[in-house]
Formats: C-alpha cells, sequence, structure tokens
C-alpha cells in the first residue's frame, strides 16, 4: 500500500491520498506528489473497492477513473472543514487575474476556454479546466487554485489568481454578454459548488464563499453561440467588464 | 395562540447576495432538498424559532417590526409555518409548553 499513496498540496493545504489501484495515481498527473513521510500519523483521503466499483458501472467508466472521481469529492469535503470549496467550472488567468467559466455539463465552458487560448494565446493561461478550488481572504477577496481534477480534456495549470470574473453560460443563438447582480446569481452560484453537504461548517464555507463572490467579483450572464466571435465578445467584455 | 416549532437540526438558514436560503445537511438530504429559498421576514421567524420563541412572541415582535397587527403577523406565522412542518424542516411542539 505504501507506493499507492501521496501527499499533495490542493490551495495551499496539505492533503494526503490513498489508493487501491495503480491506474488511480496515474490520473493525478498535474499535482506534485511527495511520499509520505516514515512515521506519518496524519489523516488520508480515501474510498472503499465497493463504492468506486459501484460509481464505475453507474457511471459506465473504468475502476480507476471511478477512484479518482470518488476521491475529488473526499478532497471536496476535505476542503470545505477548510476554508476551501471546490467549484464546477473553467478557470484561467489573464494578465494576473482569474476568470471562471460556469455552467452546466455540456454547455461550452471548454468551447469558450478552447476558443479563448486559440485567439489569445498565452494570455490566457489554464488553471483548471473543470474543478478549480477556491479560498476566501480577508475582506471577501476570492482565489482561484488548480486541483487534480482537470475535466476530460485535461487542462492543468500550476497558476493560482485572483478572482475578477465569473461568467455563467448559456448557449443560444445569438451572442450576448451582460452583466448579473450578485442577488440574480446567488442560488445559480451555490449550486455550482461540489461537496457533499455533509455538515453545517461546509455548508458555511460554501455559502460564504457564493457571498463573497457574488458580492466582490463581477458577475456575468453570457448568451453564445460558441463560436470564435462569441470568444471575442467574451473576452473583450470581461476585460472592460460591461455589456456587449 | 401559543406553541413553539422545533427546527430539523441538519437544516441551516443562510444568506448569500441578500437573499436567504434554507440548506439542508447530512442525513437530511435523504429527505428534504438541498436548497430552498424563503424571504426576509420568512428568515426572520426562522431565526427566532431557533431561539425558542413561541408564536406569541414572534408575532408580537414582529407586528411591530414589519408594521402591521400581531393577528396579521401570527396567521403568516402560522401559514409560514404549516409550510415548512408539511415539508419536514419544522417540528411543533406538541408538548404545549
Amino acid at each position: 500500500m505504501e507506493n499507492k499513496a501521496f501527499i499533495t498540496t490542493l490551495a495551499d493545504t496539505e492533503v494526503a491520498f490513498r489508493f487501491h489501484l495503480h491506474g488511480t495515481g496515474m490520473l493525478f498527473h498535474s499535482c506534485e506528489k511527495k511520499r509520505i513521510p516514515e512515521g506519518y500519523r496524519g489523516a488520508f483521503l480515501s474510498v472503499g473497492p465497493e463504492k468506486f466499483y459501484s460509481y464505475a458501472q453507474e457511471n459506465r467508466c473504468t475502476p480507476e477513473t471511478a477512484e479518482f472521481s470518488c476521491l475529488m469529492m473526499e478532497a471536496a469535503d476535505f476542503l470545505a472543514e477548510r476554508n476551501r470549496t471546490m467549484f464546477h467550472g473553467a478557470a484561467f488567468a489573464c494578465e494576473g487575474a482569474a476568470y471562471i467559466l460556469t455552467a452546466p455539463s455540456g454547455t461550452g465552458k471548454s468551447t469558450q476556454l478552447q476558443n479563448l487560448r486559440r485567439l489569445y494565446g498565452d494570455r490566457i493561461r489554464v488553471i483548471n479546466g473543470d474543478k478549480p478550488i477556491l479560498t476566501l481572504g480577508p475582506e471577501g477577496r476570492i482565489t482561484v487554485w488548480p486541483s487534480p481534477w482537470n475535466g476530460k480534456e485535461g487542462w492543468a495549470g500550476r497558476d493560482h489568481a485572483p478572482l475578477k470574473g465569473m461568467v455563467f453560460l448559456e448557449q443560444g443563438e445569438e451572442n450576448r454578454l451582460r452583466p448579473m447582480e450578485g442577488q440574480e446569481a446567488a442560488a445559480a452560484l451555490i449550486e455550482q459548488f461540489i461537496y457533499s453537504a455533509k455538515t453545517a461548517v461546509s455548508v458555511h464555507t460554501v455559502c460564504a464563499a457564493a457571498d463573497a463572490a457574488a458580492r466582490t467579483v463581477p458577475l456575468y450572464y453570457f448568451v453564445n453561440r460558441g463560436d470564435t466571435a462569441s470568444s471575442r465578445v467574451l473576452f473583450e467584455g470581461i476585460r472592460k467588464g460591461g455589456s456587449v | 395562540m401559543r406553541g413553539k416549532y422545533f427546527l430539523h437540526p441538519q437544516v441551516v438558514c443562510e444568506q448569500v447576495a441578500g437573499r436567504y436560503f434554507l440548506i439542508a445537511f447530512g442525513s437530511a438530504l435523504e429527505s428534504l432538498p438541498y436548497l430552498r429559498e424563503i424571504n426576509e421576514t420568512g428568515a426572520f421567524f426562522w431565526k427566532k424559532a431557533g431561539e425558542g420563541y413561541d408564536l406569541s412572541t414572534m408575532a408580537g415582535e414582529a407586528a411591530g417590526i414589519y408594521e402591521t397587527s400581531p393577528e396579521e403577523m401570527e396567521e403568516g406565522l402560522l401559514l409560514f409555518f404549516d409550510q415548512l412542518e408539511r415539508a419536514g424542516y419544522v417540528t411543533r411542539d406538541e408538548t404545549g409548553e
């Protein structure tokens, strides 16, 4: 079991993982893995085979992917007890600021991020393609960090950056970006956090992060066609901070 | 009007961007939805019930704040807690103390 465990740092906090399948360890390719120190007495995040085999069956995926996904939820719950939250969205940095594109799965987050990278090259630096981690600092400032769960494209970065904007995407027949009030976004924001709501502390961590995002970060609603033109509209809009 | 309501121990009321949500956690998620929005007055009542206020006291206090009569407030209170009770968010204190 010794080689099926490691310690890594997620959003500036150490997390120890233990897993059952060799292939699961390979899926953590984007994060720095450290050996478990001799005599380590801390907790490990792990899931039993019964749980991940059942997940594999339900989701028609390999047992390794299933174990990796189940560990994601364990990590999300662990982090939510420590003032850190996992969020469903594609996060990127541009000129030192982080932006998150969020939407239900299959609504074009990856397409937009791919277009932005094509159009603007190195100015767009991926933080995480699917499940970034948010930390809440003083005065409601949110920082966006990478996580090992990058989505099917495997877009992983190493940078973290202060959150400067969040965009709710919807597929449509036009390209129109408009600012959103925090009040309007509140429920949708809460729903985009990933955790199992096991404890009141974790619920409070998520709501505090959602409240901070709604109050301190420019929010946008972006109806878009998913084409290159839409990504230009998005880029110009969030950098100017207005409607397009 | 006497009586109290007990809040479900695994539901919290959280404020996000000026909106109020009842959020279920732990085993409460087996029988309640994760998220249910309530208005500001509802959040006020929820808090008071959590502090152990009975309905009469709540109605009297809220009538002053929301500029309505205690009787009208009582009606609204009963309706609110009845809805929450049917949904499983609160239970009525049957002892009548």
